[in-house]
């Protein structure tokens, strides 16, 4: 019996503890109410000083005897500053009374200042902070603060960190840029050859509302300092560049009249890389299936020159993208944001040994030669047929 | 000797879960990138370097029916009880590192900004009073709880596949040659309770050799699989985690549940509370074979003492956390336990079966 009560009570112990962590118990002796569960986290810097602005919930909310919550709004928005990140979230302990918890936390938001001086400090309590999970996607603020776009008036009680990181989800499966969670962050960082390329966010008004809107992406040097931003379509061939496109849709027109769109279904770039010459020479070859989604005339007939033509003009169009896309992070901010050393690394160790340590040099002269092959899967739900 | 036997299945289920520990719990050595793909290749080579230097063990236990300190004893009683006393310090000092390890992983992970010493004096004494029951009940609830932490790991696993990214994986044999070794070597460490067998041999039933074999590739295949998710998920990234097996576990997630990490610590408290529990038990079996007449409850008791006393000390300061990650200290008593000993042990059985034979000629030429 002794046997049993031990040894089953050892196993329910293990898995009591560890279903201890799904609760905000996290924080022994803390009950829920008292927790700052903090949902999005804004970091700015303002006059050298750090300026922090989260939404946490409002888990102090009346509520009424059928469970429907009464007045006040879902969430509440605190800041505060300091010499660093932790003493300016010290500050809004103060204020709100509540121990922080990051494990809930959807996004992070760092504004342009702090960006262009501060990044490598707010990466490092970013990553070394306990509870704060690596998955958690971060952004930077184009032309502008974090506590902006945290307390952007974007609806009446609701949760902006769930839109916001509805809105950084969505722009990954369209292409518009690629996600970059607090483990690439670091991975980037991390890399001899990488620099970081982080998805840019700001708000756009319409009507007094405000919504969420990420405008391309924000490219760093090897110093963690802002040196610019990729726009839209840049960072859609960023991720042509880089092999991440999941969908999206790409407009064209045949021959500078007839306008469409195609929708991505399916692309995957493939690198081949020379390593016989005086530096490496990249060659990407894209294969890209896309379903018509539009045409401006309203064409109803197809014969295999015309869905030629599609291909080609959608394969120019991407072709363009890229080489903007290179031409920008090569030429103009000469930063391998592209992983292009990391691929060599992989390709020939001895080549990517022989020119780590002077890549800001070899990166902007490496010849990248670009082929898309482009096949069109469906018309879409329009009849074809041959005249 | 303990009248209750046990399988070896039993036997290995205890050291699967005590090298899991290891495992799970895993803190880079100085110099060891996890984020290596040799690494994933010295977790290959564990089976080739564990199944060589556990020769002696495979030998010992597949020649020898008894413990390897009542061999000793045979030969020289006080030889042995200096053995004893060797296992009952080695054995100790891997339940401190176990303990210290877990009070990290619990402050750091777990409950952070915590003082936790209270949470692990409790664990402790509840592997105190369940090393009371004997390794016999302890092998029976450890082949349940291998078969949870498994299926825990391979949830794991399949749910961090689709974050798997083929660029967080690097080239094969990036470290030069001795590194390499070296890091192969403090990859093996993490099985030093490969030369527990020939302790409890006189306990276990039926052949052991086979079962052997089985364990060090279930070890191998195990630090494969955690591993390789380690690097394909994180990358570079795991070299700066304090814990890259617990961080995996934080990222995937099945539809909206995200917490997976939740399965995991439950499944590893199972592994350390096997762990010390199993290390206690080798302690109390030595200490018994050097007092036969202590009362069975004073080993487990004072080993509690000790290993509390240990976690009070160390937990203040992470400096003195440092003896976790050396390798030299992991290594020596990973060679002791898995081939001096065992080897020792072979010599005297082929030593005795060479004077057995001499004295059978001699008194066959006498008569």
């Amino acid at each position: 019996m002794l046997k049993k009560i031990l040894i089953y009570g050892a196993a329910a112990l293990a898995v009591g503890i560890g279903f201890l962590q799904f609760t905000g118990t996290q924080k022994l002796g803390t009950e829920l109410s008292e927790l700052m569960i903090i949902q999005s986290m804004g970091i700015d810097v303002e006059d050298d000083r750090y300026s922090v602005t989260v939404e946490i919930l409002n888990n102090e909310q009346t509520g009424s005897a059928n469970g429907e919550v009464q007045s006040e709004e879902k969430t509440k928005i605190y800041s505060g500053n300091g010499e660093t990140v932790s003493e300016a979230l010290s500050e809004i302990i103060k204020k709100s009374g509540n121990r922080p918890l990051y494990a809930h936390n959807r996004a992070i938001i760092i504004g342009e200042e702090a960006a262009k001086t501060k990044l490598t400090g707010i990466l490092d309590f970013i990553e070394r902070d306990y509870n704060t999970r690596a998955t958690v996607p971060v952004a930077i603020v184009k032309g502008g603060k974090a506590t902006d776009i945290i307390t952007a008036d974007v609806g009446m009680n609701v949760i902006r960190a769930q839109i916001l990181e509805n809105v950084l989800e969505e722009s990954e499966k369209v292409s518009y840029s690629q996600r970059m969670r607090i483990l690439d962050v670091a991975n980037y960082k991390y890399e001899q050859t990488t620099s970081l390329v982080i998805p840019a966010i700001k708000t756009v008004k319409n009507n007094e509302k405000e919504f969420y809107y990420i405008d391309g992406s924000a490219v760093f040097d090897k110093n963690n300092k802002l040196s610019g931003y990729l726009n839209e379509q840049q960072s859609m061939g960023l991720g042509f560049l880089k092999n991440k496109i999941q969908n999206g849709v790409i407009g064209s027109d045949i021959d500078g009249k007839q306008k469409f769109s195609v929708l991505i279904v399916k692309s995957k770039t493939e690198y081949v890389i020379n390593t016989d010459g005086d530096i490496p020479e990249y060659t990407l070859n894209v294969k890209l299936s896309v379903d018509l989604d539009e045409i401006d005339n309203g064409a109803y007939s197809f014969d295999e020159k015309y869905i030629e033509k599609i291909e080609n003009a959608v394969s120019e169009e991407v072709v363009k993208m890229m080489n903007r896309s290179l031409y920008e992070t090569q030429k103009v901010y000469r930063q391998d944001c592209l992983r292009f050393g990391r691929r060599l690394l992989l390709y020939d160790k001895n080549a990517y040994f022989k020119y780590n340590d002077k890549w800001e040099e070899i990166f902007p002269e490496i010849p990248v030669y670009v082929n898309v092959d482009v096949q069109l899967r469906r018309l879409g739900e329009i009849s074809f047929f041959k005249k | 000797m303990n009248s209750v036997k046990m399988t070896s299945t039993q036997l290995y289920s205890v050291m699967y879960l005590s090298v899991l520990v290891g495992v799970f719990m895993y803190l880079s050595h100085e110099g060891m990138s996890i984020s290596s793909v040799d690494t994933l290749i010295h977790s290959l080579l564990l089976i080739v370097i564990n199944a060589v230097f556990a020769i002696p063990v495979f030998y010992y236990v597949s020649h020898c029916d008894s413990g390897i300190l009542e061999t000793f004893s045979l030969v020289s009683p006080a030889f042995s009880k200096v053995i004893a006393s060797l296992y009952i310090f080695l054995f100790t000092i891997g339940n401190i590192r176990t303990v210290a390890r877990f009070d990290l992983f619990v402050t750091s992970e777990m409950f952070e900004q915590t003082d936790m010493t209270l949470f692990i004096i409790a664990i402790i004494i509840i592997c105190a009073l369940l090393s009371l029951l004997g390794i016999e009940a302890l092998g029976r609830g450890s082949i349940i709880f291998s078969v949870i932490v498994v299926g825990a790991s391979l949830l794991i696993f399949f749910t961090n596949m689709q974050e798997f990214d083929s660029l967080n994986f690097t080239p094969p044999f990036l470290s030069d040659g001795i590194d390499f070794l070296k890091d192969t070597m403090s990859i093996s460490t993490y099985t030093v309770v490969l030369g527990v067998p020939v302790l409890y041999r006189g306990e276990i039933k039926g052949k052991m050799s086979k079962s052997l074999l089985m364990f060090i590739c279930s070890v191998s295949l195990t630090m494969f699989i955690v591993i390789l998710t380690i690097i394909g998920t994180l990358g570079t990234f795991a070299d700066y985690q304090i814990f890259p097996s617990f961080a995996i576990s934080t990222i995937g997630k099945i539809s909206l549940f995200e917490r997976l990490e939740a399965f995991e610590t439950a499944a590893w408290i199972l592994c350390v509370i096997s762990k010390i529990t199993f290390f206690m038990l080798i302690v109390s079996k030595c200490v018994e074979f050097l007092f036969p007449k202590i009362n069975k409850k004073v080993s487990p008791a004072v080993t509690a003492i000790i290993l509390s006393a240990s976690v009070i000390i160390i937990s203040g300061s992470i400096k003195r956390f440092s003896f976790l990650t050396s390798l030299w200290q992991i290594a020596v008593p990973y060679f002791i336990v898995v081939t001096v000993l065992p080897l020792a042990g072979c010599l005297l059985i082929k030593k005795s079966k060479i004077n057995k034979r001499k004295r059978e000629f001699s008194e066959a030429e006498n008569a």
